[in-house]
């Protein structure tokens, strides 16, 4: 991203560069003139953000991770209400946290424009699951646009804050990865320098959303919905193309209608197909959708995740008394799950044509004769993780207390503790949950000790309430708060325990056993997982006390502590494993899983490029075979 | 159907500089006037997992991911990631360049799933392709001085296959550019050094 980020502000209109999705997205909302930006990272959004606090001195605006979406949703609505342009990004996820202040904003109105860019994770890659948050642009009746290249992603930026401004309603961009983490061509625009002042102006009939104001504003959102729809009529970067005498449509949001492109090449049937490029994918346009409909017996509607649209277009049809022929997914031209493909979307497109497409036919059999041949390669914690230690730390002080365990886990890095051989974690369900469903299995008599495993990123988001509750109802659990200072799964953006801001300016680093004795938890101990023995006892000790207790792990996290190394010019010493003393119990490869370590003619070998000397395996080793050196 | 693109898999681990090749090979497509698109599955941000990227060079990109079967070449930094891809390629005609330095999957470290060996691997690509180049990466890297230089390496080589819409020269340029301050003569010297392997494993063919 680094080269890029540069491109954010160089301010040659006309100049083509390669710039990733994301990124571009975040050169529109500087060319439209953006202030206020925040965010709680989430892949795959996580680059909108991050690039722009590289730049926020130097644009004059302002940028933050905030503790959480809801968090973030709230300070640019607040800059929006004062006038300015704001926007906030967030994967799907955090959308969901985003939907209560969301949902009412829709009432009170916005002034400044101010979007909501949500990343959603069809597939998914990185995500527990591949909600369509369009549902949600619905649910509050607000516009969402869906760009269909990276061009379009940075131009759509400042279409989408006009829009928010004239309607006076936030607007919702959604992509996919394969928008955000796309790169190609952009042609820039010019950066906005506009500054406005902010200034809020009172109106408690709008900001202070009593019932009796929701039952006023919810008749002027209806209104402004039904302006929203006229408006999308005429959107920019809506396309319709009827082909003379075709009898098949096809209508592609947002990305797919990249897809259906290329299916129309690939079928050599780009004439013979009318197709709307829509980016108003809530609310329809319906009179341009009408247009493409009444001139075709068929229409495929291709859309990513849900068939959203689909269903809309088929009600539309029905109510205009259309007679034709409506496919998708609720017709299973399209499957119900996974990413498109241009092969899916060609192979729709055939079937409409009677005909059929098999992109590789020979290739089935050899397909799986390689897929019995290549192993799936799972991504794991790395080389010196401290996650590692303080798994092997939790497991171990569960054998040791012997009455089972269960151990709830979080949303972060140490996902990976799922894998063999560590299988360390027995749930993983959503930002917060580690702390809350501890308390719920501690609650319905379940004798095994319970252990709840958070970062410290995820400690701040959603955490604290949970432990209060765990405190306040009395919860027998011991919460283990993975303190490794970044937020790193997402790439290492800095969190309240890192001690500086998205924008780089030192802060007061907040220190999650502070908060957890603040929070009402007596049993509090700090200890460094590299440190094997202390984090065993501490995890039992805490285990055998009778109230909620914590333990905070803390150990900055290997990859940065290798940058901060590699900046002062020290070198990692790596260990290695005497063979003459090993026993080859192989205990240290199945108890860690260490990235540097691997079986080899019976013993283990520990790699020395990729160790990074942390030493927790030679603290597993029995005989004290793994030794500093070689 | 007319091919309107060429089309790239660039595959391998986390770290090992997929991304990175892609964008040199994105910048001296710009540099050439074309347009591209370059779709990345990375996934997490720790090391370890599979990384794979479709670079699309052309007129006019409409999607972009590679349709299964149209990738003129797949560029493995890695055997098994390469393997992984394979039914993105032409069957026939595309290239198979990849790393032959393999990077252990988890349960193979842990012995309880086994790599399979090279030969293997080649056995099968064969059935896609003739055009298989396994390169010493790793090798060439470390007579460089350089072992983190091995990307760069693959990138000569797949420049020396002539499937790119642009010269070694072009890509060569960006690599000069683009290469971090300091190591400029070891990306330089990796890159030339794929070229020539690559060349002569081409020459090798045709005897
Ligand atoms: S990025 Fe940091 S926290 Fe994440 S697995 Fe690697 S060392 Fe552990
Ligand atoms: S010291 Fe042991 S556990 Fe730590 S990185 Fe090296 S091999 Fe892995």
């Amino acid at each position: 991203m680094g080269m890029e980020v540069g491109l954010l502000t160089v301010d040659t209109p006309g100049q083509r560069v390669l710039m990733m999705g994301n990124v571009a997205i975040a050169r529109g909302a500087l060319e439209a003139g953006v202030q206020v930006a925040t965010s709680y990272p989430g892949t795959p959004s996580s680059e909108i953000i991050g690039s722009l606090c590289q730049v926020a001195r130097q644009a004059g605006i302002y940028v933050e991770w905030s503790t959480n979406e809801m968090v973030a949703f709230e300070v640019a609505f607040a800059a929006s209400l004062a006038g300015v342009r704001s926007i906030v990004a967030c994967k799907h996820l955090g959308m969901n946290w985003i939907a209560d202040p969301f949902l009412v904003s829709a009432y009170t109105g916005v002034n400044g424009g101010l979007i909501i860019v949500v990343a959603d994770d069809p597939h998914p890659y990185s995500s527990q699951n591949a909600e369509d948050t369009r549902y949600y642009a619905k649910l509050a009746k607000v516009p969402c646009l869906e760009p269909s290249d990276v061009q379009e992603a940075k131009d759509v930026m400042a279409l989408a804050f006009e829009l928010s401004e004239t309607l006076q309603l936030p607007v919702m961009v959604r992509i996919t990865p394969r928008i955000a983490h796309t790169r190609g061509i952009v042609v820039l625009g010019s950066i906005s320098r506009l500054r406005r002042k902010a200034n809020f102006e009172k109106d408690s009939t709008r900001y202070v959303m009593i019932s009796s104001n929701a039952r006023n504003r919810h008749a002027w959102l209806n209104k402004q919905y039904a302006r929203a729809a006229e408006l999308a009529e005429t959107f920019q970067l809506n396309r319709l193309k009827l082909a003379p005498g075709a009898t098949v449509g096809v209508i592609g949001c947002g990305l797919s209608y990249g897809y259906v492109r290329e299916a129309l090449h690939l079928l050599g049937a780009e004439n013979q197909v009318s197709i709307l490029k829509l980016a108003t994918v809530n609310p329809l346009p319906t009179q341009l959708v009408c247009k493409l409909l009444s001139s075709v017996t068929t229409v495929l509607i291709v859309e990513e995740i849900d068939p959203v649209i689909e269903t809309d277009i088929r009600s539309l049809a029905q109510g205009l008394g259309l007679n034709l022929e409506i496919r998708g997914r609720l017709t299973n031209d399209l499957p119900r799950e996974l990413e498109l493909t241009p092969d899916i979307v060609t192979a729709a497109l055939a079937r409409i044509f009677g005909a059929s497409y098999d992109s590789n036919a020979a290739s089935n059999y050899v397909i799986s004769e390689i897929n019995n041949l290549v192993t799936r390669r799972t991504p794991f914690l790395c080389a010196g993780c401290p996650h590692r230690a303080s798994y092997y730390a939790i497991k171990q002080a569960l054998k040791k207390v012997n009455r089972g365990g269960i151990v709830t886990g979080d949303r972060g890095c140490y996902n990976q503790g799922i894998h063999p051989p560590l299988k360390a974690i027995d749930t993983c369900i959503c930002m917060g949950a580690s702390i809350a469903m501890a308390c719920g299995f501690s609650k319905v008599g379940i004798e095994e000790p319970i252990v709840a495993v958070i970062g410290d990123s995820t400690f701040f988001h959603a955490g604290i309430p949970a432990l209060i509750n765990a405190v306040y109802n009395h919860a027998k659990v011991t919460v283990v708060i993975l303190d490794n200072g970044w937020t790193a799964m997402t790439g290492h953006q800095p969190n309240p325990a890192t001690g500086i801001t998205a924008m780089g300016d030192p802060t007061k680093m907040l220190k999650p056993e502070e908060l957890a004795m603040a929070c009402g938890v007596d049993h509090v101990k700090v200890v460094d997982p590299y440190n094997v023995k202390a984090t065993i006892d501490s995890i039992v000790e805490a285990i055998n006390h009778p109230e909620p207790s914590v333990v905070v792990c803390r150990h900055i996290c290997t990859l940065q502590e290798l940058r901060t190394m590699k900046l002062m010019g020290i070198k990692p010493a790596p260990y290695s494993v005497n063979l003459d003393e090993c026993t080859s119990c192989k205990l240290c490869l199945f108890q860690l899983g260490c990235p540097a370590m691997a079986a080899e003619n019976g013993k283990v070998k520990i790699d020395t490029y990729t160790c990074v000397g942390c030493g927790v395996c030679a603290q597993v080793c029995p005989v004290e075979a793994i030794r500093r050196g070689s | 159907m007319v091919k309107k693109s060429v089309d790239l898999i660039i595959s391998g681990v986390g770290g090992q500089g997929v991304i990175l090749l892609s964008t040199m090979i994105g910048r001296a497509a710009i540099n050439e006037g074309l347009d591209v698109k370059i779709a990345e599955t990375h996934g997490l941000a720790q090391r370890g997992g599979s990384v794979v990227s479709h670079v699309r060079i052309g007129r006019n990109i409409f999607s972009p991911l590679i349709p299964i079967g149209q990738a003129d070449a797949v560029i493995g930094l890695e055997p098994l990631e390469a393997a992984r891809y394979v039914s993105f390629i032409q069957p026939g005609s595309g290239v198979i360049i990849f790393n032959i330095k393999r990077v252990l999957p988890l349960p193979v470290r842990l012995g309880t799933e086994s790599y399979p060996s090279i030969e293997s691997l080649i056995t099968i690509l064969r059935k896609y392709s003739s055009c298989i180049y396994p390169i010493d990466a790793d090798q060439i890297a470390e007579k460089v001085g350089n072992i983190r230089t091995s990307n760069i390496v693959m990138l000569g080589a797949l420049a020396a296959s002539l499937r790119l819409p642009f010269s070694i020269e072009s890509l060569k340029a960006v690599v000069m550019r683009d290469a971090p301050k300091g190591t400029e003569n070891a990306n330089l010297l990796a890159f030339t050094l794929g070229v020539r392997v690559m060349k002569h494993l081409i020459a090798g063919r045709s005897l």
